[in-house]
């Protein structure tokens, strides 16, 4: 049976957790995004190729994925309001010492090692988690809907903040004041404080937990789904730009093309949270990575002109992050909201994987190939995989055998 | 309209305002002074196309850096003090320092890493 939501505590009402989640959503999210701004300054007052602040950003990247599973486990135990505000101090500390760091190696402590766990701290897995213990089950879908939301808003929103923060300011003081966004984490995570209650389901252990979801074909089939989701999302984030100028188009194009890819994300994510309230997750999953590969199809069949992508981008932006208030919700909906955190860790992992993999095999293909063509089929072919095994994933909660009173 | 769609309604908008706020502020406070001058993009007023705005800007001693993604305005470089106040005597409404801006930045904009990931952008510079 699915565990309830855990009750409201105090002056912790679903209505504003789900405000602090979403805030914190938003500013985990926008604060990131901006970093891209920060490459060719930083690079040019210290006299670095670009492959300086390139590694940091890996480093920062890799430690970001893998965190992500111990955030999660951590918030499962410990709250998620702790792991949220410790996360936050990283983060914001590993941002302003960034303004100060003279040294490749001192660069690749604070942008990369700090940022990284900073962001594995106060990530979606470990808000969503916490709006999902927080809200009643009926809302659930929802609430992970507009987090979601608000998180691809803080994209769409920040970078063009940043831009005007290093034209008024300059860099450095940018930097210190991105920091303070990531530092307004910390109170907000006092809202999302705590952890389900043992008394909310079956009481399991952390590794109990893990075993029950290893052997559960849904849930790896959730982690193969959402592989693909990362690999689509970040070999067009980062190619598409590239590829639209292949083709004879202004690289303008391609800026307002992720432009509307942000905004459209917006709209989809919420719409999916709303839709996954009232309608099968798996079914509409399905659908949407479907849909992905149709898009992908038609696009790179149809010849290309500036309509063309506009209209590509607005329709890839409406199943960007349509996915992750779906996956997250499943996971909820098949284990409940106890260990929450650590199994969308997990899941999420897998989407990073995909996500460094679309982006790395788009460089090499086409480097390979000279062109992105095989690219987009691997992505079309994903796409056609994942609606596919979607569709066999067991959406009911687990049946679990309630410990008999003595 | 639900009390679930209402809340996301408001809170999309108390974002929004404040975003508006903080980007004004920040805007106002990135203008140029008149006495500057070097690499500047001048933002004439909005339903100028590029055309108009070039050449506002070319009755300076204005070069041409590169058109932008906004019509009305433009990048321009003059080594000559006083090169903001005369664009704004041409018509700018405002004065800014160009940032440095390339598909890099959009690269590094994905959170990815760029140098490692994004070789094929190299052609684009």
């Amino acid at each position: 049976m699915a565990a309830p939501a855990a009750p409201a505590l105090t002056w912790r009402t679903p209505l504003l957790v789900i405000i602090a989640g979403c805030t914190i959503a938003l500013l985990n999210f926008g604060v990131r995004s901006g970093f891209g701004l920060f490459l060719e300054p930083i690079s040019a007052a210290n006299g670095w190729g670009r492959e300086v602040f390139a590694f940091a950003i890996a480093i920062q990247t890799v430690l970001w994925g893998f965190g992500q599973p111990f955030a999660g486990a951590m918030a499962d135990r410990y709250g998620s309001g702790r792991v949220l505000a410790i996360g936050a101090i990283l983060y914001a500390a590993g941002v302003a010492l960034t303004a100060y760091s003279s040294t490749p190696l001192m660069l690749n402590v604070t942008h990369g090692v700090l940022i990284g766990l900073g962001l594995a701290g106060t990530s979606f897995t470990v808000a969503l988690a916490a709006i999902a213990r927080m809200v009643p089950p009926e809302k659930r879908s929802w609430a992970l809907g507009i987090g979601t939301a608000a998180g691809s808003m803080g994209q769409f929103l920040m970078v063009p903040l940043g831009q005007a923060f290093i034209a008024a300011y300059g860099w450095a003081f940018a930097l210190i004041l991105l920091s303070l966004f990531a530092l307004a984490i910390v109170p907000l995570a006092s809202v999302l404080a705590g952890r389900a209650p043992e008394g909310t389901g079956v009481q399991q252990s952390l590794s109990e937990a893990l075993r029950e979801a290893g052997v559960q074909r849904s849930y790896w089939l959730l982690i193969f789904g959402f592989f693909v989701c990362g690999f689509h999302v970040s070999f067009i984030q980062t190619h598409l730009p590239a590829y639209i100028v292949d083709r004879g188009l202004d690289p303008a194009t391609g800026a307002w093309a992720l432009a509307l890819v942000g905004l459209a994300n917006v709209i989809g994510s919420y719409t999916a949270g709303v839709l996954g309230g009232r309608h099968s997750k798996k079914y509409l999953l399905s659908f949407i990575y479907g849909a992905r590969a149709a898009v992908i199809a038609i696009f790179v069949m149809l010849p290309m002109t500036e309509i063309s992508v506009l209209i590509f981008a607005f329709a890839m932006g409406l199943l960007w992050l349509s996915t992750v208030p779906l996956t997250s919700g499943l996971v909820a909906q098949i284990f409940g909201p106890r260990y929450m955190a650590t199994l969308f860790g997990i899941v999420f992992f897998s989407h990073q994987v995909g996500g460094f993999l679309g982006v790395w095999l788009g460089g090499r293909l086409f480097d390979a190939t000279g062109s992105y063509d095989m690219v987009w089929w691997i992505s079309i072919g994903l796409g056609v995989f994942a609606a596919i095994v979607h569709w066999p994933i067991d959406e009911r909660p687990l049946a679990r055998v309630a410990p008999v009173p003595a | 309209m639900s009390g679930g769609h209402r809340l996301a309604l408001g809170f999309s908008g108390a974002v929004a305002l404040v975003w508006g706020a903080v980007f004004a502020l920040t805007l106002a406070r990135a203008e140029l002074p008149r006495e500057e001058s070097g690499r500047v993009v001048a933002v004439y007023p909005f339903g100028w196309d590029s055309r108009k705005a070039a050449a506002a800007a070319f009755r300076t001693e204005a070069r041409l850096v590169r058109d932008t993604w906004l019509p009305n305005a433009i990048e321009v470089i003059s080594e000559q003090p006083g090169f903001a106040g005369r664009l704004q005597d041409s018509g700018a409404i405002a004065v800014y320092r160009a940032e440095p801006f390339s598909l890099f930045t959009l690269a590094g904009c994905t959170g990815l890493p760029p140098g490692l990931v994004t070789r094929s952008l190299r052609r684009f510079g």
